[in-house]
């Protein structure tokens, strides 16, 4: 295998000069994500082996104690699982739901009636994050939320959606799905409007049933666009931080229980408590999730495309 | 293709290199900290802390002064005082900034140090401390560090206002606790007097409490601080705590400077079973509204709040003014000052405090708790403010002490806030699981110990471990 540097060598000087336009147009893009993405995520690496108090200079290099103190520290711990069951529990149910939606929407509805449904789902997508919150925090209020009155219709008991830890956990993933879905839906839409009709009538000619179809030939070749999907919303989920805050926030009056998560703890750590070498490292944390996550995309995509 | 896979080889190493370079860069020096203020200015120039005795501290050039507060109710005070100081210097003008507070401080970790806050900040002592470490604030002028320990202003103010031996922040107002309690709703539960013991506390909220046919409360007997972010629950838990002579941590010996938990003691442990038992009678719940916006709704008849919910009741809920009075709590309270300090970055000093020395006087210091509804930290304002309080008897709770009433400050140490959100955290866990622990004493000791213990371990790691 040849490596990196050899690899650029090996670059016939043509090949430079003929994309030499591409290079000039990606330039600016690629200083601004050098500057802006790539220097703090360095600095946070190094920050992170620092005891630094924010405001103080950074004078005492602690090596990777910051870590594993991390690993001793209830709420990151607490912080690190509820991320995770929001994480898979969004990731599950926005990509299920969007696939189901976008199966139906393709296979049933066509033309200005199916373009309203969609834009009728994409529209959380638009709609600010913090917003949002606040109208899901009277949907999910105890007393007089429309979902408790939903629910009292069935003869189901009222749910303390917001109070109690676990109800809070399962209410921002209901409402993380709900913003998420749309934005899924178009994307596997998309996906399979581009796989070829031919194959469906085919399959129909030989008399396989409209399951069968989706089963044998949606899916499998949708494999590609719906590990997209699946990952984005997994990086995205875990990132998780406006809903916990929002729904939490309001001390004057509604009561929230806050979901601990990763980026919360981060924030409460380096901002509030002023320990930012700390922060860092649970920062790093968080990166290192999210990049063996990107990696198992990048292996899945490449092994569906081969 | 062959070129193209190379291509792609090559940026992925453009890319790593520049990682490590940026990396190494960096590890050349120490993690930059947010810019470092120049060392300590010395002092305006001193005087009689009164405007007309440095008249000339904003001559020249147009100056505008921007005033960063993080209570927002308090605006209307500075844009008052700012008008009112422009008659005097027709060149400055004002710009008045706040958020809530938490946002607030988080602007100001980054600003101060940065040199882009405001040329006046209000905020605790306390809280700017550590800034303060870092000589990124200036010191009080000595004429106004004179005038403040003159006379005027509580001795537990000045202590509250003290940092290093020294004072940095002129005070200009004062938060504390009073009990808010629905007098038409005492009435009809047979209550007489007010609330004057905590025993009185906890039989009213049983006698006040009104439930649904399935047992659930629809009006909370007293609406305790249950949940929420940041460290109000335990700052409330505190203040139940004082009642009974006992505080979070206790200072030991008094004066060295070292501290220790004490909210695990059996005082502790009594009032947070006081919680969880309420919360199992539902006497209280985790699932109605709370605090102010539950009080000016009518579905809790009395809770414990600050004074600015005096001015909001009259503009949110006008109908229950005259049916609603405050008293101090039974024994004592915790008292934080909100001061004015200029940061080192300012560019006009010299008229910020002068701007500062404005704000002391009592026509302004009056129309603090005029408008605002917060207490002025100057307490020499004789007739005006016996005036206001003759006009305005609602403010009573936070205006009158009883003889002998406890005052507490926040512990000077840095690391306070830590704590006290981080205990907040497992409060809130702790009441969520009243279910469970109501009527445990051993289960709540456990528990408490286990909380203090992480107390002790953060005052440690500061080098404040007095156990």
């Amino acid at each position: 295998m040849n490596s990196p540097l050899a690899a650029v060598r090996g670059v016939p000087r043509r090949t430079w000069i003929r994309y030499r336009f591409v290079f000039l147009v990606l330039a600016p893009v690629m200083v601004l994500f050098f500057y802006l993405r790539v220097i703090p995520t360095g600095q946070a690496m190094l920050m992170s082996l620092f005891d630094w108090a924010l405001i103080k200079p950074a004078d005492k290099f602690v090596g990777l104690d910051n870590y594993v103190n991390l690993l001793a520290d209830d709420n990151f711990r607490l912080a690190f699982m509820n991320t995770t069951i929001f994480a898979v529990g969004t990731t599950v149910f926005s990509v299920a739901i969007a696939l189901l939606l976008a199966a139906l929407l393709a296979r049933f509805v066509t033309g200005r009636v199916g373009g309203f449904i969609e834009l009728l789902y994409f529209a959380p997508v638009l709609v600010p994050m913090v917003p949002v919150t606040l109208g899901w925090r009277e949907i999910f209020n105890y007393q007089h939320g429309i979902l408790n009155s939903a629910l009292g219709v069935f003869g189901i008991a009222k749910v303390p959606w917001l109070s109690d830890p676990d109800m809070a956990l399962v209410a921002v993933v209901i409402l993380s799905v709900w913003k998420q879905v749309g934005y899924n839906m178009i994307i596997l839409l998309v996906g399979m409007r581009a796989i070829p009709i031919v194959y469906h009538e085919a399959a129909a000619v030989d008399g396989a049933s409209a399951w069968q179809q989706f089963r044998r030939i949606t899916l499998p070749l949708l494999a590609p666009v719906t590990l997209f999907v699946v990952v984005i919303t997994t990086i995205s989920a875990y990132n998780v931080f406006t809903q916990v805050y929002v729904l939490a926030s309001d001390v004057q009056g509604a009561p929230g229980h806050l979901v601990r998560v990763l980026v919360y703890d981060i924030f409460e750590n380096g901002f509030r408590f002023f320990n930012m070498g700390y922060a860092a490292a649970e920062a790093m944390y968080l990166f290192i999730i999210i990049l063996v996550l990107t990696i198992i995309q990048f292996r899945f995509l490449r092994g569906s495309n081969s | 293709m062959t070129s193209s896979r190379a291509l792609f080889k090559a940026f992925a190493l453009a890319s790593s290199l520049a990682i490590a370079v940026a990396a190494c860069g960096s590890g050349s020096t120490t993690p930059a900290p947010a810019s470092q203020g120049a060392a300590s200015q010395p002092a305006a120039s001193g005087g009689a802390a009164s405007p007309s005795a440095a008249a000339d501290a904003c001559a020249g050039d147009p100056i505008t002064l921007n005033v960063w507060g993080g209570y927002p109710e308090v605006d209307a005070v500075y844009k008052a005082a700012g008008e009112e100081f422009t008659k005097l210097h027709p060149n400055v003008s004002f710009t008045v900034f706040s958020t809530d507070l938490r946002g607030f401080e988080q602007k100001l970790t980054t600003a101060i140090p940065s040199g882009t806050a405001g040329d006046v900040v209000v905020r605790t002592t306390n809280f700017l401390s550590r800034f303060i470490d870092q000589n990124l604030l200036q010191p009080l002028p000595e004429d106004l560090n004179a005038a403040i320990t003159a006379n005027g202003y509580a001795k537990e103010v000045l202590a509250d206002n003290t940092y290093a031996d020294k004072m940095w922040g002129m005070p200009i107002f004062t938060g504390g606790t009073g009990i808010y309690y629905n007098t038409d709703m005492y009435t009809e539960a047979g209550i007489t007097g007010p609330p004057k013991s905590m025993d009185d506390l906890i039989a009213n909220a049983y006698k006040l409490v009104v439930k649904d046919g399935s047992g659930n409360p629809t009006r909370s007997g007293w609406s305790l601080r249950l949940a929420g972010q940041g460290s109000g629950v335990a700052e409330k838990f505190w203040i139940l705590l004082l009642q009974s002579g006992k505080t979070l941590i206790r200072e030991t010996p008094e004066g060295s400077g070292k501290w220790v938990a004490e909210y695990n003691g059996p005082e502790g442990v009594k009032l947070f079973q006081m919680y969880v038992d309420m919360l199992k009678a539902g006497v209280t719940s985790l699932n109605i509204d709370a605090d102010a916006k539950a009080f000016e709704t009518k579905q809790t008849a009395q809770f414990l709040r600050e004074s600015w919910v005096i001015p909001e009741i009259a503009t949110t809920a006008p109908d229950l003014v005259g049916h609603y009075a405050t008293i101090a709590p039974p024994v004592g309270d915790i008292l934080t000052t909100e001061s004015m300090f200029v940061p080192v970055a300012a560019p006009h000093p010299e008229c910020s405090w002068e701007f500062i020395r404005f704000m002391r006087e009592p026509a302004q210091q009056i129309n603090l708790v005029k408008v605002s509804g917060w207490p002025p930290a100057r307490q020499d304002l004789g007739a005006d403010l016996d005036t206001f309080l003759a006009e305005n008897p609602t403010y009573e709770g936070f205006l009158k002490k009883p003889d002998g009433f406890a005052l507490t400050v926040t512990p000077p140490i840095a690391e306070f806030d830590e704590i006290e959100t981080k205990l907040a955290t497992h409060l809130v866990e702790g009441y969520a699981d009243f279910a469970n622990l109501a009527g445990n004493p051993d289960k709540i000791q456990e528990l408490l110990n286990t909380w203090a213990d992480e107390t002790n371990t953060i005052l440690k790691d500061n080098g404040h471990f007095g156990g």
